[in-house]
Order: C-alpha cells, then structure tokens, then sequence
C-alpha cells in the first residue's frame, strides 16, 4: 500500500459482543442501544425475526444477530442489549451479547473479509478492522437486515 | 427575478395552477353539454389566470399553450365559432398537455414538452373556422394590445358610455403594490381577476400586456365599469395579498368617448386627482388599510394550507397520547380500588379524567382536520367516463351524488383506483351499445351513477349502472368451465352466490378482451385491495336491469375498534367491521369435510381455521393441546355473508379503539397480518388481515368440491 501524503481518514464504530467476537458497525447508522425488552412474536417470519417491540409508540421489528450470522444460541442476561439502527429509512433492532465502546478505526486499518471469521457467514462482513488489542469483525448492515434470503 | 423568488413563487403558482386546470377540466366538460355565456366567462377567466401567472413565471411554452386555448374560447364566447367534437378534444388534449407541463415543473422545475405543434393545431382550427379575420391575428406571437382590445370590444362594454346605457357606473381606481412585492404583475393580474367578478374591466393604465411585463411602478389604474359599491370592490381588491392601497374616482359622463381610444387622458385622470376629490376620506382610507392588516378576507373562510405530513405525524402523536390516557385511566382505576382516600389521589383522578375528554375531543378535532370531501376523487372521473365513452362508443350520462360526503384523508387516497377499476368495469361489460340498448326497449343512453353517503361510521359508495346486468348462470356455467366449482356445487348456489363467484380469483366473463377493462381477473384484485383496509364490497345485479356495487368503508383507517383476542401466548385485534358474531363452541361440534374443520352453523358449514396452528405452526403437533371432545373454544366469525370463516381462538379479551401501525417495510406483507397496534399497557397486539386469512382459507380448500366422500 503506497502511503498518502492526505490526512487518513477515520471512522467510529459502535463495538459490541457476539459469541466470544468483537463485531462493530458505523456509528451513523445506530440509532440507539436500548436494555433487552419485551417482544411481541410475529407469526410467518424467517426464524431470526424475534418479532416487534414498543420504542416509545413505535413498532420497532427486531432481529436476533447470533441466530441471522449463524452463530450458537444462548439465554438472554443482564448485558444482553438491542442496537437500534436505521437502514433505507427503517428501523430495526438488533439483540446483541453486551456492548462495549465506540471505538475509532483509520480507513487504512480495514481490510476485506478473509477466512479469518470463516465461521459466521462472510457475506454479511464488510471488513475486517485491526485494532492493538485484536480484530473487530465489521458487519454490513444493509445486507444484515436484507428480508428476501 | 432570483432563482431564490422563483422557488418561492413556484409553490403558489402550483397550487394555482393545479386548481385553474381543474378548473378547467371540469369547465370543459360542462361545456360540450351547454355552452352558456357564464360558463364561457368562468373558463376564459381560468385559461387567462393560467397564462398570465405561468408567463409570469417564465414558463413561456404553457403561457403560449394557453393563450391558443384563451383563443377558441374567446371566439366561443363571441359565437365565432360553435363547441363540437374537434374542438372540445382539442381542448382536452391541450389541457392535457397543460397538466403534463405542470409535471414537469413539479418534478424538474422546468416546462420542457414541446407544445408548438398543438398551438399550431388550435390555430389551425381557429383559422379554418374564421369568420371575422380583422379580429383574432392569426399569428401565435401576436399576444399584443390588439389582441386585449378585442377582450374588451367582446365584453360587450366598449365604453363609458356604453356601459352607463346598461345602467353601470363607471369608476376610475388606482391600486398600489407594496413595495416589496417580488411579482408585481402577478398581483396586478390577480386584482384584475378578481375585479371581473365585480364588473368589466374597460382598460388598465398602463395597458395589460405592460402589466403582465412588470414594466409598472408599483401603482395601477383600472377602469371599471360597475353595479357594486365601493366598499364591495374595496373587499374584492383587498383579496389579494400585498395591496397597499385603493383610491377611487367616478368617471365623469361624456368625459371620454371609447376609453381606449384616449389611454392618457385617463392617465391623468387617475393620477392627477388629489386626495379630498377621491371620494373618500384619508381617515376611510387609514380604515381600509387597518382592515386590511387584521382581516384581509372577511367574506370567507380562514384557511391554512398544511403539508400532510404534518397532520399525520399530529394524529401519530395523539395516537400515542390515546395510549397514555389509557394507562392513567388504568393506573386512577387502579388507585381507586385500592381504596385511597388521600386528597392528591383525588386530585389526580380529576386530572387523569378531564385529561381522557381532552384526548378525546383531540382525537376528534384531529380526524375532522383530515377530512375532505370525497369529490377529490370523484371530480377526476367524469373526464375519464367521457373519454372511455367515447371509445367504446356508447352513450353515457354519469351521475355523481354526494360529492360533498368527507371522509379521512387515508381513505381519499386509497379508493381511486379500486373505483376507476369498478366504472371501467360498468362502462365496458355493464353499459351496452346504443343499438343494443333501442332493441333492449331502453333509451339509448345508459346511466351510470356513482355516489357517497354516510352511515354511522362507515361510509357507503355506491356504483349503479342501468346496463345488461351480470347473469348469474354465465358465471355458474363459467365457473364449471374453468374448474372452479362442479357442476353439481353450482347448482346448489343461489344466485347471489354466484354473483359473488366475480370475485373469485382468476374469474372472468368477458368473452372478448378490451384495453379497457382487460379480462375481467380485475374484480378480485378490487376487493382484495377494499378488504386489505376493511372495506365490505357488496354486488347486486338483475339480467337486464342493471347492477349494483357497494362499498362499505370505515371513516377512518388510522384508528378502528377492534376485537381482542388471545391466541396461544399472544394478543391479536380483529377489525370490529369485519366481524360478524362470536360462537362459544365444544370440540365436538367440529366436523371435517374434505380435510377441512367445519361447523354448521344455521344450516350452513361454516369452515374454521385455528389461528394457533396458523400461527404458531413450528409447535409440534404434539406440543399443542390435542382437544377433548368436551373442551369449550371461542370462534370469531368474519367476511362477509358469503365467505365468513370462523377463526378459533383461545378466548376473547373484549373491545377497544386501536390505532394501527404498519409492521414497515422490513416485516413487508405477512399473509394474515394486516398490521399492528400498542395496547394501553404498552404491550403490542397484532391485527388480523381477515382477507388474507379467508384466502389462507381458500388455499386449504383444494379438493373441497372434487371429491364428496
């Protein structure tokens, strides 16, 4: 890679925990992070449809990360959490494990998805981001949360 | 004139022209029946407003378009020439390109259709019907004085004195325009219009086309030939906005022979003339302005023009207030069992009680804000019934009643197209040709009436014709044709049954295919797309006589009643409109025919779908509670008369308003799931689709009629 003589760009991510993995996704497009709440099943979806919840007067669907990427389930705890995000003007909750921090990551530091995170589906990751302290698996929302599958 | 102006002017001139073309439109259509002299004022005044504003805003190819239009209807108006055929469809076809043009500039900012060779065909028309050459130049860019000379020769008011012979007075007024006003000429032309409904206009200092090129100061001068007052032309001038001032002056008899023959002695005559010998006194004048700062219009009604969002996003707020209230009802009703006798628990109730009349007459005040009239839709068929008339060469005289009938803005915008669809319909396979209809011993022109009226809270269209009717056995032997009942099945309907048989998926009767209404697959989108916001489509027909479609439609499909229901471990709303009753009902009453549950209910086999098993289908056969024969089910029965299915639940929870939300795009359409609502504990209930339910139904009826065992 050649080195430029411009400022780097830098993005912040929202960091978050699934299955042992950090994973992030652009602060643009979170919404807001709210504590896991009630939710109200909708029949005839695909599985990780976990259904609807109330966000203040809104219906909000919400899906569940680990059962879309593929990952292992797991009991919901006290740091089990819903990022809000908004994708092509819909707003779509996401339950996660915890979230961590937001985190800053320069546009060199990203590169494409490798066999590295071969075990959830590669189609869903935008990139890989590398930080001091290990890798953060960075998910492409619009695909994430993509119905027709 | 700024690209910032421009903007800000395009709005209004939008909103303007968008109502001349109505206008217009309608006007048009009038005028092939009768062409009165007040009718061919009215749309001349239209046309002139359009070209004036839309010369005004640059957009020269529609300012021209209607110039030619202006045109023929001032030669209609001077009976040079007579309304037939060619000229109401060139008229049409220019005024469609007019809207087209609006389009355009809606979208793009720019008019960009090329419209020389439509004014070239008007002109061509005006030419090949000239009797009076010397009048209309028959070159399109002589837009000049000669032209307005011949507006006003043909108001029948040449001059001063003509007009007092007719018994009107004749008054000089000079108007002035703020000085800050971006578009004086659009002002100016404004007053003139709304002068002409006051009296004629003799002539205009300086003259109109300098007018309509700004090229004035900020004062006018108009002569007027009258039979108001002062004070109602005062009223009419200060209906305009950016009006400053309004002096008036007799004109003196004999003073002038044919005013504009002699423009500057009026000239001075409006100007030179001082304060004290205006007939009015500064102190008036001081009072016509005040008026005119505190009440501009006192004559009509104050109106505001809100952007719709606006007032959705108003009714999504007291949507959710409705909620709220109905949690403080809960929690005063809570406290008062608890049998608190503390003052502030009082108090509270009062407020928590004043606060749900509050939120109810908001509610209320809200919904009245978005009603309109109905005649948002209905106005646009008319055109339509001419042009498919025409077309298909039949006679028709269509009929509207109840234009003024309101009904919710979301209703508005949802029943144009199922109505367009059902008068196609009527048109084309109802309406039979002249020659058909003389054998038939009926008047060659067929009626067909299309109306609105209010019934409690639903509002009821009615679509009528006086055509052919539709024959119930051409649908049962159609049916059997295309195996969608044995012959034995249809047999057994009543006839009633089998009208109902059209809005059968895939049905179709019309032998050949028209572009009009296509092959008839249209009825069951139609009432899929009435049942998806719960509307109740009714047929009624007799072979010869005419039929009869009725919709039955909620007032409003933001909030509904709706009837709770629990199912397994969630909350479902069914639309109150589209139930029919509620069964308290043992398993073993429950029959299969043909692999499917039913009941019999009044003699009839009612079929039944249990929602938990819909639903929640991923349980296990085994999971779910396998029926005693003894144990006690709640049915909720809904649809219409013909095709009512009973929906099992687990038990009823009772009746409320709701407001419905949509799931959003990323759920999309759920096949039995209309939407959903928040309920007053917060909690989301989920409201049934009962079309999709019944058409869930239908899928499960394969076989029904094949094999009887």
């Amino acid at each position: 890679m050649t080195v430029t003589a411009s400022i780097e760009q830098e993005e912040q991510f929202v960091a978050f925990r699934l299955s042992g993995e950090t994973y992030g996704i652009p602060i643009t497009l979170v919404h807001e992070i709210i504590r896991s709440c009630e939710i109200t099943q909708i029949p005839r979806t695909p599985e990780y449809v976990r259904g609807v919840v109330n966000l203040r007067g809104k219906i909000v669907p919400v899906i569940d990360l680990r059962r879309r990427l593929g990952l292992p389930e797991v009991e919901k705890t006290g740091a089990t959490r819903i990022v809000v995000v908004e994708v092509n003007d819909s707003v779509i909750g996401m339950i996660v494990d915890s979230v961590s921090e937001v985190i800053r990551i320069l546009n060199s530091q990203i590169e494409p998805p490798t066999e590295l995170v071969a075990d959830v589906e590669k189609d869903l990751i935008s990139g890989v981001g590398k930080r001091e302290n290990g890798l953060i698996i960075l998910l492409d929302i619009p695909k994430t949360v993509r119905m027709e599958e | 004139m700024s690209n910032d102006d421009m903007a800000q002017f395009l709005g209004v001139f939008l909103d303007e022209a968008t109502e001349q073309l109505e206008l217009l439109e309608q006007a048009i259509l009038k005028l092939e029946h009768e062409s009165t002299p007040e009718l061919l004022q009215e749309i001349f005044r239209a046309a002139h407003t359009l070209k004036g504003s839309s010369r005004a805003m640059g957009f020269t190819n529609m300012g021209e378009l209607t110039h030619a239009m202006e045109d023929v209807f001032d030669r209609l108006r001077n009976d040079d020439l007579q309304v037939d055929l060619a000229v109401v469809d060139l008229l049409f076809e220019a005024l469609d390109m007019l809207k087209k043009l609006k389009e355009e500039i809606t979208l793009t900012g720019l008019s960009a259709s090329e419209t020389d060779q439509l004014v070239c065909q008007i002109r061509n028309l005006l030419e090949s019907n000239t009797q009076q050459p010397d009048i209309i130049s028959n070159s399109p860019d002589n837009s000049s004085p000669g032209f307005i000379h011949s507006l006003l020769s043909t108001s029948g008011l040449t001059s001063a004195e003509d007009a007092r012979k007719t018994g009107c007075r004749v008054t000089a007024l000079t108007v002035d325009i703020a000085r800050d006003c971006l578009m004086k000429s659009v002002r100016a032309l404004m007053v003139m219009q709304s002068l002409e409904t006051v009296g004629s206009i003799l002539s205009t200092t300086p003259s109109e086309q300098a007018l309509e090129d700004e090229d004035f100061e900020f004062t006018f001068g108009v002569i007027l030939a009258t039979n108001q007052s002062d004070q109602e032309i005062e009223q009419t001038v200060f209906a305009t906005s950016e009006i400053t001032g309004l002096r008036f002056s007799e004109v003196p008899a004999g003073a002038a022979g044919p005013i504009e023959d002699t423009p500057s002695l009026v000239d001075e005559r409006i100007f030179d003339l001082g304060p004290e010998s205006r007939g009015k006194e500064p102190s008036e004048l001081d009072e016509i302005l005040v008026k005119k700062s505190v009440s501009p219009v006192p004559t009509q009604n104050q109106t505001v023009r809100v952007d719709v969002t606006r007032l959705d996003s108003l009714l999504n707020l007291i949507g959710e207030l409705v909620i709220d209230q109905t949690r403080i009802a809960r929690l005063s009703a809570g406290l008062d069992s608890a049998g608190s006798n503390d003052s502030h628990i009082e108090n509270l109730r009062e407020a928590a009680a004043h606060f749900g009349r509050i939120t109810g007459e908001m509610q209320e005040q809200i919904m009245k804000a978005r009603m309109l009239p109905i005649d948002h839709v209905f106005n646009r068929f008319p055109r339509m019934m001419r042009d498919l008339s025409q077309k298909l060469n039949k006679e028709i005289d269509f009929v509207l009643w109840g234009r003024e009938t309101e009904l919710d803005r979301s209703v508005i915008e949802v029943i144009g197209d199922p109505l367009i669809h059902m008068l196609r319909n009527s048109v084309d396979h109802g309406i039979e040709v002249p020659e058909e209809r003389l054998a038939a011993g009926k008047s060659s022109q067929g009626v067909v009436k299309l109306g609105a009226r209010h019934e409690e809270n639903y509002i009821i269209i009615e679509i009528e014709d006086d055509g052919r009717g539709i024959d119930p056995d051409k649908l049962r032997d159609s049916a059997v044709r295309k195996g969608f009942l044995t012959q034995e099945s249809a047999s057994r309907m009543s006839d009633k049954e089998a009208l109902n048989l059209i809005f059968t998926s895939g049905f179709s009767t019309a032998k050949e295919v028209s572009d009009v209404s296509g092959r008839g697959v249209g009825m069951d989108i139609v009432k899929n797309n009435l049942t998806r916001f719960g509307a109740v489509l009714a047929v009624d027909s007799h072979v010869g006589v005419g039929s009869r479609f009725t919709i039955k439609l909620p007032l409003t499909l933001a909030i509904i009643r709706g009837l709770l229901v629990k199912v397994a471990a969630g909350v479902y709303a069914a639309p109150l409109a589209s139930v029919q009753e509620t069964l308290h009902i043992q398993e073993k009453q429950i029959h299969v025919v043909n692999h499917r549950e039913v009941i019999i209910q009044r003699g009839m086999t009612l079929p039944l779908i249990r929602l938990q098993k819909l639903f929640y289908e991923e349980l296990d056969d085994r999971e779910m509670d396998i029926p005693s024969s003894n144990a006690w089910r709640y049915v909720v029965v809904v649809g219409a008369l013909e095709h009512q299915v009973g929906l099992v639940v687990d038990s009823l929870l009772g009746e409320q308003e709701i407001v419905i939300k949509s799931l959003g795009k990323f759920i999309g359409d759920i096949k039995g799931i209309s939407g959903a609502t928040i309920l007053g504990d917060g909690s989301i209930a989920l409201i049934l689709d009962v079309n999709g339910l019944q058409s869930i139904a239908n899928e499960q009826k394969v076989g029904y009629n094949a094999t009887r065992s």
